[in-house]
């Protein structure tokens, strides 16, 4: 069956591009559609009835219209608001640091729910959470995201030996995928990480339990920025691209 | 040998410079240097000046950083202004709408860019150690922080505003609300709780 002229999607607004003197290109992400790019004409004008609906965070209902290259945006609607993730500095660059993963790990057409789902969950938590519950969020995002990727470290046994680890401190190697017990630390190459036992059953907990738990369950700072850091190693390492906003979150601290 | 002559030939390093400017394909930067080629030679030179003019009289004022042709430009030196109130904007050109309204009569400060995470913008690549700089040396009361109402413009001011609590200073944002000749309907949710929040006797 041909592909309508006129479709409609609900979708997050991920990434905009300025082009021109007033237009924008548009990425978003749809539960059945996937990422879909989208023009949007005179968006940047003020008087554009499209102003201010394709802000970055937004849940919207979106209509376009099928173009020779690229598919035009007629109509939006927001159905939900992210407006309280732009009141704090720090719930904001985790939010960026979820949308760029979010581009980077997800793909045009249908196959994208998990992600999506993910996705809705996680902004819908950070907007109108605490700012100390951000990275906690942003961890419980991330480890998810590579599980549904395929890309999870591994972190119950040894990824060299399969053996079961000891509860002690462990090091991680991203080339190898997680961690190395201590029997087999002199046969790495690249570089290691030491990751505390406390941190290990932190990734351990994330995994087990659902976002809202993870929201409640203290976490000290140091721990949490822990585990942060070796998932932004691992994301780093497997989808081999650096994610930028993960350093302008280490500048606003 | 030959394919080595015409990569630096001067036509391709016109086209190469060209292929520089913004919103100018490959394809465009050729068709333009063919253009160049055809003009006449008074033409091309008056273009070849008027770059070089600006480049050597247009350069940045050292107090607000807009693009002026003396320094200090005609805002900052202007003892008519108000040196207490700063607007902190993104780009030069929203200084000139700003102007435009006649209505503010403080001075500002032009960051040249936004905190862009998602560009690989970070807050070192702006203009934001020289406001610090400036708010040490001169007695200010007010900062508006007048960048975009967009999530790499509040993420910029809030960024500014962290760093300028040790200041003392008050510190604004101007107003959201409808358009003029804006549609009602047609307008997002979060513009329209602001402007029923910010509402005016009438």
């Amino acid at each position: 069956m041909a592909k309508p002229r006129v479709y409609t999607t609900t979708a997050f607004v991920l990434k905009y591009r300025n082009y021109g003197e007033s237009d924008r290109f548009i990425t978003f992400l749809s539960r059945e559609l996937g990422q879909v790019q989208g023009f949007a004409k005179g968006v940047r004008r003020s008087t554009s009835k499209l102003t201010g609906h394709l802000e970055l965070f937004h849940n919207v209902r979106v209509s376009f219209a099928v173009g020779k290259n690229i598919d035009v945006i007629t109509e939006v609607e927001i159905v939900k608001t992210a407006d309280k993730i732009n009141d704090s500095l720090s719930i904001l660059s985790c939010a960026l640091n979820i949308t760029e993963l979010a581009i980077n790990l997800s793909a045009e057409g249908p196959g994208n729910e998990a992600i999506y789902d993910l996705l809705y969950q996680t902004l819908n938590a950070l907007n109108g959470s605490d700012e100390d519950n951000a990275e906690k969020l942003l961890a419980y995002y991330q480890l998810n995201l590579l599980f549904i990727s395929g890309l999870a470290p591994e972190y119950k046994e040894c990824v060299e030996c399969r053996c079961k680890l000891s509860k002690q401190d462990h090091v991680y190697n991203a080339t190898a995928g997680g961690i190395i017990c201590p029997n087999c630390t002199n046969k790495q190459i690249g570089s290691l990480t030491n990751l505390s036992v406390n941190s290990i059953k932190v990734l351990r907990y994330i995994e087990s339990t659902d976002i809202k738990s993870v929201e409640l369950f203290p976490i000290p700072k140091p721990i949490i920025s822990d585990v942060n850091k070796i998932l932004n190693l691992h994301i780093n390492h497997h989808i081999d691209r650096k994610i930028r906003s993960s350093t302008f979150f280490k500048v606003t601290d | 040998m030959s394919s080595n002559t015409i990569n630096n030939g001067p036509i391709e390093r016109l086209v190469t410079e060209l292929h520089k400017l913004p919103g100018i394909g490959p394809k465009t930067a050729q068709r333009l240097a063919y253009y160049l080629v055809r003009v006449s030679k008074d033409d091309a030179s008056k273009l070849a000046d008027s770059i070089n003019a600006v480049k050597e009289k247009i350069d940045f004022c050292s107090a607000c950083f807009d693009i002026t042709e003396n320094d200090p430009c005609p805002i900052c030196s202007n003892p008519n202004r108000d040196k207490t109130r700063i607007c902190v904007v993104e780009e030069p050109l929203d200084v000139r709408a700003l102007e435009k309204t006649r209505s503010y009569t403080g001075t500002y400060h032009v960051l040249h860019g936004v905190i862009s995470p998602m560009n690989d913008i970070g807050p070192d690549d702006l203009r934001i150690d020289d406001l610090l700089r400036r708010m040490k040396l001169l007695e200010v009361e007010e900062i508006i922080i007048a960048t975009n109402p967009n999530v790499e413009g509040e993420a910029t001011a809030l960024y500014i505003q962290r760093l300028l609590e040790p200041f003392e200073v008050k510190i604004t944002r101007p107003a959201r609300g409808l358009p003029v000749g804006g549609d009602l309907e047609y307008a997002d949710e979060i513009t329209l709780s602001r402007a029923m929040e910010g509402r005016q006797p009438f």
